[in-house]
């Protein structure tokens, strides 16, 4: 029987120790990887946006609009009256 | 106040859009349709959406909207004050139809002191919608009170030298006329008290119902108690009303009458005659807030046969009230022919309302109250001869 056989046989023992030791540390710290339940997917092609309405559209205020066009109010204009003074004197 | 065009009258400024009033829609005021087409736009529009301050200018105005509609800017109460107390219960509403035909046109809105001209005068906006906290004198208040107060302050009558308060203090209206009190608010409780306030303000009958507002005595306040070193300021300061001596001569109409027109259907006046005159009469109003004996008294154009067009003797208590109704003219001089001498007035009949002046006989009895006739005994002093002015005399323009 070698010499160096109980050494070498403790050696080992305690190189298992070790490496089961530092494996279970391991393990306990290890974030467990998941497991993809199914296929990834694949693109197959493009998607189609749906539009997405970033501005309303403001209605046309017709008052506003007419009101700020001097040409639009004078064609709009109902023709003017003569106007008969019959009141005399100082109201 | 020049005509606008009518176009003018009606285009709003786009800086109107950017104001508070701006951002409201057009039809929260105005109602209408909202088309392209005139004919559609304008259907049920209002015009003059402040005939209804409450409903409209109300919801951010309450204190003012609350009362303006029993000012007399809004009621046109001293017309119908005057109307009802020469006549009789039975003949009002007669009487206020009348009003309605020839007087009521008068009435103004929040809008046609803030936004445009008068409608009286043929409305039109004054800047494009723009809401004008401050009314400008010669587009509104001028527009309505023209040709006697107006002319008097502008110095517009001939011959006739504008206000002191104008020519040399370039004041308008509201220096003195207060916002409050255009719109009828009672002294300024609301500052302390807000909310709406009609259950405790007693409308205006008249211009001169009340506390006397605007008067001379808030700014001149050593003037009207005598105790500004001037003697005749301390001796007529309670008996001479300030424009005895600081007013000269003023317009007077008289006879006016009211018809419809046959051709035209509108309504019309014919006022008969009008003339120049200064005239020192007994205050009518003599109260508490005017205690003043003497007031210079301005013809009103009334006549018993004013309303006739709408029926006879309309007016059977024509006697109840003067035709020569106390004034306050608006053309107020430091240095007037009054204040040339004590004996300006005293023993001057010219100077007073005598009976002699009166141009219709009809008018006797109802002037009686403001009638002269112990004419003040001339004194033998002038006042050059024994008065020292204390204040630096007036350079006047020339």
């Amino acid at each position: 029987m070698s010499p160096w056989k109980p050494l070498t046989v403790s050696l080992a023992a305690f190189i298992i120790l070790f490496l089961t030791a530092c494996g279970q540390t391991a393990v306990s710290d290890a974030v467990e990887p998941m497991m993809p339940t199914q296929p990834p997917p694949v693109a197959t092609e493009m998607p189609t946006l749906e539009p997405v309405e970033t501005a309303v559209a403001q209605p046309v205020d017709e008052c506003v609009a007419c009101h700020l066009d001097k040409e639009r109010i004078i064609a709009n204009l109902a023709p003017e009256e003569e106007v008969i003074k019959e009141s005399e004197g100082v109201g | 106040m020049a005509p606008l065009e009518p176009w003018e009258k009606v285009l709003i400024s786009s800086a109107f859009l950017d104001t508070v009033h701006g951002h409201i829609a057009c039809s929260d005021c105005h109602q209408g349709e909202q088309s392209p087409e005139k004919e559609i736009a304008h259907t049920d529009l209002i015009r003059r959406p402040s005939m209804d301050p409450v409903g409209v200018c109300g919801d951010c105005h309450t204190n003012i909207a609350a009362v303006q509609a029993e000012s007399l800017h809004a009621s046109l109460a001293g017309y119908t004050t005057v109307l009802h107390a020469r006549s009789v219960p039975e003949n009002h509403d007669t009487l206020d139809g009348m009003f309605n035909n020839h007087c009521a046109s008068c009435h103004a809105t929040c809008g046609d002191c803030h936004v445009t001209q008068p409608y009286y005068v043929g409305g039109g906006f004054l800047s494009g919608h723009e809401f004008q906290r401050t009314p400008p004198m010669t587009r509104t208040c001028t527009g309505c009170h023209g040709s006697r107060v107006g002319d008097e302050y502008l110095g517009k009558q001939e011959g006739v030298r504008a206000d002191v308060h104008f020519r040399q203090g370039r004041m308008t209206c509201v220096s003195c006329h207060t916002g409050d009190e255009m719109h009828g608010q009672p002294d300024n409780c609301q500052e302390c008290h807000t909310g709406p306030v009609t259950a405790e303000t007693m409308p205006r009958e008249h211009r001169y119902h009340g506390v006397a507002k605007p008067s001379c005595g808030s700014c001149h306040v050593n003037v009207t108690t005598g105790r500004d070193g001037n003697e005749m300021h301390e001796q007529h300061s309670a008996d001479l009303s300030c424009q005895v001596c600081h007013s000269i001569t003023y317009s007077n109409c008289e006879s006016c009458h009211v018809q419809i027109s046959e051709t035209t259907g509108n309504p019309f006046y014919v006022s008969q005659n009008t003339f120049y005159t200064f005239l020192i009469g007994l205050n009518p109003i003599r109260s508490a807030q005017r205690p003043y004996k003497y007031t210079p008294v301005r013809r009103v154009p009334v006549d018993p046969d004013s309303y006739a067009f709408y029926g006879e003797d309309l007016l059977p208590n024509f006697d109840a009230l003067p035709t020569w109704a106390h004034a306050t003219p608006h053309n107020i001089q430091r240095n007037t022919p009054q204040t040339e001498s004590c004996n300006s007035c005293h023993g001057n009949a010219a100077i007073f309302l005598t009976e002699d002046k009166l141009l219709k006989e009809t008018h006797l009895e109802a002037n009686r109250p403001v009638i002269v006739t112990n004419i003040p005994a001339p004194i033998g002093i002038t006042t050059t001869e024994t008065l020292t002015p204390t204040l630096p005399i007036e350079t006047e323009e020339p």
